[in-house]
Formats: C-alpha cells, sequence, structure tokens
C-alpha cells in the first residue's frame, strides 16, 4: 500500500520560503558587505542551503534567524575564498512612485548605512544588524550563529560602542 | 538586554530600510531556484530507474522530513497545493540507503511502503519542467498568481494593490492551498494603512492557525502583546 502521506503544513513549503524571504535574505547578505556583483549569486547560494536544510527545521523555531544563520555562514565562506567587500551601488527594488531626487536620497542613505556598517567585523556586525536591525532575540541569535548567550552580548555591546563612535565623528566632520 | 542607544536610531532606521533585488532580478532568481528545485527532483526521481521513480516526504507535527537518503546532494520536497491531488507530496522511493529520521508521529515503515512502485503518471509534482509554468487553469497557479501580485505589492510598498489581490485570492479561494500566505500578505498590507482591520485580521489567523511557522512574519507588523510593531 502506498506510504501514509500527510498533508504539507502551508508554511513549509520550500517554494514559497524563498517566495516570501528572498527580499530579506538578499537585504541581509547586502547588509553584511556583499559585493553588489555576488549579491544574486549568494542569496541563490542560501536558498539551496536553506532548502536542503528544510527537512531538519525545527517548525518552532523563527524562520528568518535561521535563514540569517544560513546567509552569514554563506557570506563568510565567500569572504574567505578571497571576495573582498565592496560597498558599490547594489541594484535595490525602488519603489515607482519614488521621484528621481527620493530615490538617489534613499540610495545616499543606504550607502552610508553600508558604510558604517562596513566598520564592523563580521561576527559584530552580524550580531549587531540581527538584534539591533532585524529584532531577532538573544537566544535566538545564540542559537543561530552558535554561539554562548554572553557571547552575543559582548559583540552586541562592542558593536554599538563602534557605531556610536563612527556617527559622532561623521557629525563632528559635518558640523 | 538595554536598547541600542539614541545616536544610533537614524542607523537603524536606515538598516532596516528592506529593500530586495529589483523585480527583474528577483524574477530570475525565482526562476533559478525553481528550476534547482524542479531539477533536484527530476534527478532524484530519473536515477535508479523504478526504485527513484517516486519521492515521499512525510509531515508529522508540522515539520518536514526526507524519508530516504538525499541523491546527489539534490533534495525533493514537497510542492505545496499540487494541482494533480490534493496530498502535495510526491512519493519516492527512497535509495536503498535506510530512510532518514522520521518524526514521531510519521508511519512507522514510510520507505517500506513507499518502495512499492505505484505507477502514479497523474502525479508529476517532483517534475514539473523548469521553466514551463503550470497551465492557467490550474488552480493552484490561479493562486499563486494572485499572491504574487499581492507579494510584488508588500515588496514595493503599494500596500492599497498588495491587499487587492488579497482580497480577490479571498474571494475565489477562501480555503484555497495558500490561504494562510494570503492571509499574511493582507496582514502585512493592512498593517499599515489600517492597524485595526490587520489586528483584528491577525488575531483571526491566530486562532486558525496557531502553530503557524508564518506567525513570525504577522509578529513583526501586529505583535501578540500588543507593543508597536517592528519597523520594516
Amino acid at each position: 500500500m502506498s506510504a501514509a502521506v500527510k498533508m504539507l503544513p502551508p508554511a513549509l513549503d520550500g517554494r514559497e520560503l524563498y517566495r516570501a524571504e528572498l527580499g530579506y535574505v538578499w537585504s541581509t547578505l547586502r547588509r553584511l558587505g556583499t559585493s553588489p556583483s555576488d549579491l544574486e549569486d549568494l542569496t541563490h547560494e542560501t536558498f539551496l542551503v536553506a532548502l536542503q536544510r528544510l527537512a531538519q527545521f525545527d517548525g518552532a523555531r523563527a524562520v528568518r534567524p535561521w535563514l540569517f544563520g544560513i546567509a552569514f555562514r554563506v557570506w563568510v565562506g565567500r569572504r574567505r575564498k578571497g571576495n573582498r567587500e565592496e560597498l558599490g551601488d547594489a541594484p535595490d527594488a525602488e519603489s515607482p512612485a519614488a521621484s528621481p531626487e527620493a530615490q538617489l536620497q534613499r540610495a545616499q542613505e543606504r550607502h552610508m548605512v553600508d558604510e558604517a556598517l562596513a566598520v564592523l567585523e563580521p561576527d559584530r556586525r552580524a550580531v549587531f544588524i540581527m538584534h539591533d536591525v532585524d529584532g531577532h532575540s538573544a537566544p535566538d541569535i545564540a542559537r543561530e550563529l552558535d554561539v554562548p548567550l554572553n557571547t552575543v552580548y559582548s559583540r552586541l555591546r562592542l558593536a554599538r560602542e563602534q557605531l556610536v563612535k563612527v556617527v559622532r565623528e561623521k557629525a563632528g566632520g559635518r558640523t | 538586554m538595554t536598547p541600542p542607544p539614541n545616536e544610533l536610531d537614524a542607523l537603524i532606521r536606515g538598516a532596516r530600510d528592506l529593500v530586495g533585488p529589483p523585480a527583474d532580478v528577483a524574477s530570475r532568481m525565482i526562476e533559478r531556484l525553481d528550476a534547482a528545485a524542479a531539477g533536484a527532483s527530476t534527478a532524484t526521481a530519473t536515477a535508479g530507474g523504478a526504485a527513484l521513480s517516486k519521492s515521499l516526504l512525510v509531515f508529522a507535527g508540522g515539520a518536514l522530513f526526507v524519508a530516504g537518503a538525499l541523491s546527489g546532494g539534490t533534495v525533493v520536497w514537497a510542492l505545496r497545493g499540487a494541482e494533480v491531488v490534493p496530498p502535495i507530496v510526491a512519493v519516492v522511493q527512497p535509495p536503498p540507503p535506510p530512510p532518514a529520521p522520521v518524526a514521531a508521529p510519521a508511519p512507522e515503515p514510510p520507505p517500506v511502503a513507499a518502495a512499492e512502485p505505484e505507477p502514479e503518471p497523474a502525479r508529476p509534482i517532483a517534475r514539473k519542467p523548469p521553466a514551463a509554468p503550470p497551465t492557467a487553469s490550474s488552480t493552484l497557479e490561479a493562486e499563486r498568481q494572485l499572491l504574487d501580485e499581492a507579494r510584488s505589492g508588500v515588496v514595493r510598498g503599494a500596500w492599497s494593490e498588495a491587499l487587492k489581490s488579497a482580497e480577490a485570492h479571498r474571494a475565489q479561494f477562501p480555503d484555497g492551498a495558500l490561504a494562510e500566505e494570503r492571509e499574511v500578505l493582507a496582514i502585512q498590507a493592512l498593517s499599515t494603512t489600517d492597524p485595526k482591520a490587520a489586528a483584528a485580521r491577525a488575531e483571526a489567523f491566530r486562532k486558525k492557525w496557531p502553530s503557524s511557522i508564518l506567525e513570525q512574519v504577522i509578529e513583526k507588523v501586529v505583535p501578540r502583546d500588543g507593543s508597536s510593531p517592528t519597523p520594516q
């Protein structure tokens, strides 16, 4: 007889996963510092890994921290191969209603964010993005980055200190 | 953990400006992933002849397991709302190695059961051609098209458009295979334009799908505790 087949819980469809989270993974890799020329490939690679691991994914876990962890490792792996970070203009989705001036301003703001985040070493950058930008909990971060909870807190504190310094220096430079 | 210093507010807001790839790049990427998915399914299905004619995916307690070893690093997963049969899963016999651990609620010998070749040519789920879209008459494809429109609207911040597509889906497919995703998109669209409606819809979602993995998405825009949503 055929094996018992159960209905797939709606939310665990691989295709729906990447359709729903494509923007998040792309943005995550961008914020981590992926060069514009590598964004598409690394995003694709991240989802390939995620889809392969979908079988082991615990439905009780939050999806985005899980995806962030995968994206981070994919990104770190690419860095180790020698791909350098570039802050160039990454192609981004734009609101069709935005004026050219608004789009330019938005691009400039994103570049400033990219510059600031690039100051942080990767591990601190990941924790800062996951916690302060994405709002993920420290325990989730610890689990997905596979580090102790105290390490998360320590890296977050140091990241914030570095970024405050950067922001003050930029503000001082403008006055 | 204490909140971040106020001096970082602007930086954090800027970093939260979640923008994905341009629409053409997004489409291309989804096609690549669809092709990878279909290619993996085909490779798994064609290797080894009859013994690998189908894939079995067993779902238990909200988790997805592949019963059987993966072939050549490829992966097969279920495509929801198969246009052919109500159960989403295509049945593929795993290769000779014993199956991967299956969650408790799974039937005991799923690989054994799946080992019986079942001539079910009507379940080509895992063998969909990578590039050719399903026929327009497919219910699932119709659902997907509407939700793709709604999702595109959410990504672009075109809330009215997103809601319109979501409502069109609700009118045509009130209990469709993608109803859960529809509700999430509608809640996302409403969270900006009509927070009260978003909250009501989120409450209804949580009652209907209390264990949904998509709760994480809704929590960002309509937190359970009534606090301010996380800027997206």
